[in-house]
């Protein structure tokens, strides 16, 4: 198991299974059987990623009901969503640097052709 | 054989290379590279032997795709480094294949002219192995195997995260700032940081080492080894975190950051412009840094931060009650005085627009970092702002709003343009109200539309519109598109500010009051 938080969720979310589970869940509350229905997997297999989905935190499963309804948890999405986006972000600045420069650069060879 | 002119039975191939002369001619001579992309598409090679000088033999057999095999036995009869090749395919049917390499402007013409023993053979060629086209297509694969890999070459399997962006500047430029130790430290490093080029060293195999320092903070060290340069097309390096001394370390913010990160940029001219693109993903990956990759990629692809932040947000909202900050979509129009958009047919020659517009609605247009659009107005607006600040002499506002079109996050409400790929381009062709409530639900500035009547319409019916810059002109169309349409209930605005300009257009600014419901959540399908 991977030490720290990001990387837990980043293993877990790597599963294009796992991910379509957490996107029926962002509409709401559902069970199992419920969640296992669009996909050509069994109700174990199921439970398996939501295990998975679990001990990364992005998902409870609640005691008391009898049905057990699955609930996403959204925080440390937010936090992976915050992480890719800094990732991304430090590209486009890289790049917004990039062509402020090649700006001055043409700006520049542009007066020295006069 | 015969060199005299024989149009009734040769064939000439023809094709342009981007690629340099002595490249191209070694990729013709050498066995090794011969047969990667000797003939049409589809055929693989066995190559036998291959002496390429005067009386040297060259035997080999190509296998087609539907698995017939082809002997061939060639004889060279002429080579001239690097400008030409002749030979006689001795196996039937019978020719002479005379290879030119030509000089153009760093590019390369390569042209094949055969000719064939009679007529019999060369109908034959033509008619069995359809050799025109087969030709062809072996120039092809030839441009491509010396051209290096395009942008599709690399595969979106290895390295997931993809980033595009275009410059206004020529391809040999961008390429440059890449490649020239002066120009690479001016611009590269995190931002806000300092950054010091300590070694670079830029051909395959050599090492940049650099560090950068954030004021009040130590300094980090990275690297790059650089793989395959094509010059002013493509440049693959691996970067790593270091210790002073260039030994990769690993990277502090997470245990499953790789070690090494392989990224290939690649440079393709588009107008006066370059589009550049950089793909990365991890070198040698663990089950964990390939899924950490993997994850990065498909959140980017498929925004499930979007969405996961939309819900997010709506449970934040319902536990407290409200709604917290959540981005606002903001309605860019002009408009008639009667509240009509454009005429009967489409008509937008009565806008008026000019540098005070301009310079009033630049400021908070700034403050959006994604712009959204109905296809229509996407299609005009695609057509003009990628390549707006190249034209010849252009205005202030060109320059400023052509790269900040470049560089914002568009949405095109379109159901045929669904699944379609362009860069920093979402398309959404169904679910509209999830959608966008998972739009504005994701952090980020302000959501502006501009124009778009139909989308307005569409966002107007579930109520999605916070706040509206209508500029009026002062003219009365009698008949056209309406400014607000398909409104289902009584939606109260606010007036912002109301602004009169010179030119007689005056700008309205409202936000849609939300004061006694709890906004927009709850509409979703």
């Amino acid at each position: 198991m991977p030490a720290d938080p990001l990387s837990t969720t980043f293993a877990a979310l790597a599963d294009p299974t796992r991910r379509a589970i957490l996107s029926r869940l962002a509409l709401g509350e559902t069970s199992v059987a419920e969640l296992a229905k669009p996909f050509d997997i069994s109700a174990p297999a199921v439970t398996k990623h939501l295990k998975v989905l679990q001990r990364a935190g992005l998902i409870t499963q609640t005691r008391q009901a009898q049905f057990r309804p699955c609930r996403i948890n959204p925080k440390p999405l937010r936090d992976v969503a915050h992480w890719v986006e800094d990732y991304r972000q430090m590209w486009e600045q890289r790049l917004d640097r990039l062509e402020d420069y090649l700006q001055q650069l043409q700006a520049k060879q542009g007066r020295t052709k006069k | 054989m015969p060199a005299t002119p024989a149009a009734d039975r040769e064939i000439i191939t023809e094709r342009l290379i981007n690629a340099p002369r002595d490249l191209v001619f070694s990729a013709w001579t050498d066995p090794e590279h011969v047969a990667k992309w000797w003939g049409p598409d589809g055929f693989t090679n066995t190559i036998h032997e291959m002496d390429v000088r005067p009386g040297g033999v060259w035997r080999f057999v190509m296998h087609g795709p539907d698995g017939t095999d082809y002997q061939n036995l060639i004889v060279f009869a002429e080579i001239v480094k690097p400008e030409r090749i002749v030979y006689d395919h001795v196996s039937t049917p019978k020719f002479r294949n005379t290879v030119t390499f030509v000089e153009e402007g760093g590019k390369t013409r390569v042209t094949m002219r055969a000719v064939f023993e009679d007529k019999a053979a060369f109908e034959m060629a033509v008619k069995t192995f359809k050799a025109a086209e087969g030709g062809k297509q072996t120039l092809g694969r030839l441009a491509n195997f010396v051209e290096g890999p395009g942008p599709a070459a690399p595969s979106a399997t290895d390295q997931p995260f993809v980033i595009t962006r275009r410059f206004s500047a020529p391809r040999a430029l961008v390429f440059k700032a890449w490649s020239d130790p002066a120009h690479f430290s001016q611009w590269w490093g995190p931002a806000g940081s300092v950054v010091k080029v300590l070694r670079m060293d830029f051909r395959p195999g050599g090492v940049v080492l650099y560090s950068w320092a954030y004021p009040g903070q130590a300094s980090e060290w990275a690297r790059f080894v650089f793989g395959r340069i094509v010059p002013e097309r493509s440049i693959e390096f691996v970067n790593s975190f270091t210790n002073e001394a260039g030994e990769p370390v690993r990277a502090g913010f997470s245990a499953d950051w790789p070690m090494e990160v392989r990224y290939t940029v690649t440079f393709e001219e588009e107008g006066d412009g370059t589009i550049m693109t950089l793909r990365g993903g991890a070198v040698r990956p663990s089950e964990a840094e390939r899924a950490m990759f993997a994850s990065i990629a498909a959140s980017m692809e498929e925004g499930f931060g979007a969405t996961f932040a939309a819900l997010e947000a709506h449970l934040a909202g319902r536990a407290r009650g409200e709604n917290a900050a959540r981005r606002k979509i903001v309605l860019f129009m002009h408009a008639s005085l009667d509240g009509f958009v454009a005429g009967p047919r489409g008509e937008m020659d009565w806008i008026h627009v000019d540098e005070e517009i301009f310079e009033y609605a630049g400021a908070r247009i700034k403050e959006g970092d994604t712009a959204l659009y109905g296809r229509v107005t996407w299609e005009m607006m695609e057509a003009y702002w990628p390549t707006a600040a190249d034209q010849p002499n252009p205005s202030k506002h060109d320059v400023e709003h052509s790269r900040w079109y470049n560089r914002v996050n568009k949405v095109v409400l379109s159901r045929t343009m669904e699944g379609v790929s362009r860069p920093n381009t979402r398309f959404i062709g169904s679910n509209l109200a999830a959608e966008i409530q998972a739009l504005k639900a994701t952090p980020g500035k302000d959501i502006l539309i501009f124009g778009s009547p139909g989308a307005a319409h569409s966002l107007m019916a579930e109520d999605l519109i916070d706040g509206y810059w209508i500029f009026v002109n002062p003219l009365l169309l009698g008949a056209g598109v309406r400014l607000f349409d398909e409104l289902q209930a009584k939606q109260q605005l606010r007036l912002l500010e109301s602004r009169p300009l010179a030119s007689g257009v005056v700008c309205l600014h409202y936000e849609r009051r939300r004061d006694s419901s709890i906004p927009g959540v709850g509409v979703a399908d």
